[in-house]
Order: C-alpha cells, then structure tokens, then sequence
C-alpha cells in the first residue's frame, strides 16, 4: 500500500465531532420540521401549484386544437362551429379536472375537422 | 451512516406509515453523509449546513416518494446535490464568489477551525466529483460499491477519483503533516 491509499484525517470537518449536542438537536429538529410539514393540510395556494403543471399542459394542448383548426379553417375557407365544438370539449376537459389523451385530442381534431367538411 | 440496507428499508417504511421516531432515525443516520455531499458542492461549511438541512427536511417530507427504499441514501443525497447546486446557482447570481473567505469569525481561531480552514482550502482545489468521493469515502466512511452508486460511476472510477484526490490534498497540505492522520 502506498501512501495516497491511506485515508487522510478529515476530522476536523465533522461538525457532528466537533459539537456532538448540536449536531444531534440539529437532527431532531430537521426531523420534526418534516414530519410536521408532512402532517399538515393541503392549503388552496399548495392545490394551485399541484394543479399548475396539468393546467398548463391543457391550455397548450387547447391551443393546439384551436390553432390546428385555425389552420384546416383557413385552408377550406369555410368559417364552420367548429371552434365552438373544439371549445365545449376543451371546457369539458377543464370541468373534469382531466389531461385528455392524444386519442382524445385527435378524435376532437377529427369530429370538428369533419363539422368543418359538412 | 453505520445503518445496512435492511435497517434503512425498514426505517423508511416506518417513517412512510408516520413513525416520528423513524424520521428521527433517518436523520440522524444521514444528515452528515448529506452534509459531507452538500460540502463538496458548496465549499462552505456553514452554507453546507444549511443546504444540508434543507435538502434533508424537503426528503423526509416526500419520503414517499422514496420507491426503492434500501436505497433511500442515494436517494437522498442525489436530492441534497441537486439543492447544494440549486444554492450555487443562486449565490452566483448575488455575485459572490465560490471561494471567497467566509466573513471573519468573532471568537478567536482554534486548532481545528485552522485545520478545517485549510482543509477546506485544499479540498477547493478538487474537482467536484473528486472532493464528493474523498469527504464520503474519509469522512463519512462510505464504501466504494456505496460511493459508485450514489454518483452514479464505476467502483474502478470511484478508486482512482480517490487516489488522485489523496494524491493533490497531501500536495497541497504537505507531506506528514500530522493533520493528515492516516
């Protein structure tokens, strides 16, 4: 064994040596905060950050509809219902608190599209 | 940690069902090696403290999302790295830099805060992988196979992170230094 294979003394470093009581205090009272923290109520500000991410994820999806309508308007030329259609679905979506499927999403896209050809 | 893989499941599981005594447990198991990986990214012994308590508060919190739980410390300290650099981050976009001096202490300097001063010093020439692998592997006593897993390299990479890191901090302290221990 060489020399650099021998561990080198880092002791100093190890606050849990240096000051034993309050290293353990500090242990316990990182415990407690998040076993407290983990006992508490849902507040609504922490339901809205849980809900950010999925509504986010559905105004772009909306969006999407809307705007590959937009597109299937414009190229036929034949200003239909069919935002409105794309819209009461994506309101039925937000009512249910759902993300749609990509299956769901192009069945709309499909159904509005064909509103459109009618 | 001085806890196997078993025991930590088995706190883990206790601590899932809101056993206080199990979080109690876990923390005290832990919260130096969350340091010792905390310290290796921030550089500070005060803000590693920091970093550590709150990394390890926000993972007992979320500790069901803990899905293997014989390997709740890799699990963790991938948690305590990710805060240390989110806290780097920040202290970078208050423009101070990573290795300025701490503000100067009111009591009179000891042997051992002289010693961790320089130390720290030495370790600040490392590279992060490097004083991450020598604090776990010196300090808090990890095992390579513990190590390689936790930072996600081979045992072989771990070894030779170690050997190099050895190698520059006895450089850089100077040979037979009693400090140095061994």
């Amino acid at each position: 064994m060489t020399m650099h294979d021998s561990r080198i003394d880092l002791s100093p470093l190890d606050p849990s040596r240096l000051e034993p009581e309050r290293w353990d205090a500090l242990a316990l009272s990182i415990a407690r905060r998040a076993y407290e923290r983990r006992q508490r109520p849902v507040t609504i500000s922490m339901q809205i950050v849980h809900w950010a991410r999925p509504v986010t994820a559905l105004a772009a999806a909306a969006a999407l509809v809307l705007w590959g309508l937009a597109l299937i308007d414009a190229q036929h030329g034949t200003p239909t219902a069919s935002g409105n259609d794309a819209a009461l679905a994506v309101a039925a979506w937000a009512e249910s608190d759902e993300l749609p499927s990509a299956r769901e999403m192009l069945i709309t896209l499909q159904e509005t599209g064909n509103g459109n050809a009618r | 940690v001085g806890l196997t893989g078993d025991a930590t499941a088995a706190l883990v599981l206790r601590a899932k069902a809101g056993d206080v005594q199990a979080f109690d447990a876990l923390a005290r198991a832990y919260l130096r090696a969350a340091y010792s990986v905390a310290l290796a990214v921030v550089g500070r012994a005060a803000d590693a403290e920091d970093v550590a308590q709150d990394a390890l508060v926000l993972a007992l919190e979320r500790i069901d999302s803990c899905r293997e739980p014989a390997r709740f410390g890799g699990w963790l300290l991938a948690i305590v790295r990710n805060q240390a650099l989110n806290w780097l981050d920040r202290r970078k976009l208050r423009d101070v830099p990573a290795n300025e001096p701490p503000p100067a202490a009111t009591a009179p300097p000891t042997r051992d805060s002289l010693l961790a001063d320089r130390l720290l010093h030495a370790l600040s020439g490392l590279s992060p992988v490097a004083r991450e692998v020598v604090l776990l592997h010196d300090l808090e006593g990890f095992t390579h196979g513990e190590i390689a897993e936790t930072l996600g390299i081979s045992e072989v990479m771990c070894r030779q992170h170690l050997f190099r890191a050895r190698q520059e901090l006895r450089a850089e302290l100077g040979e037979g230094k009693e400090s140095l221990g061994g």
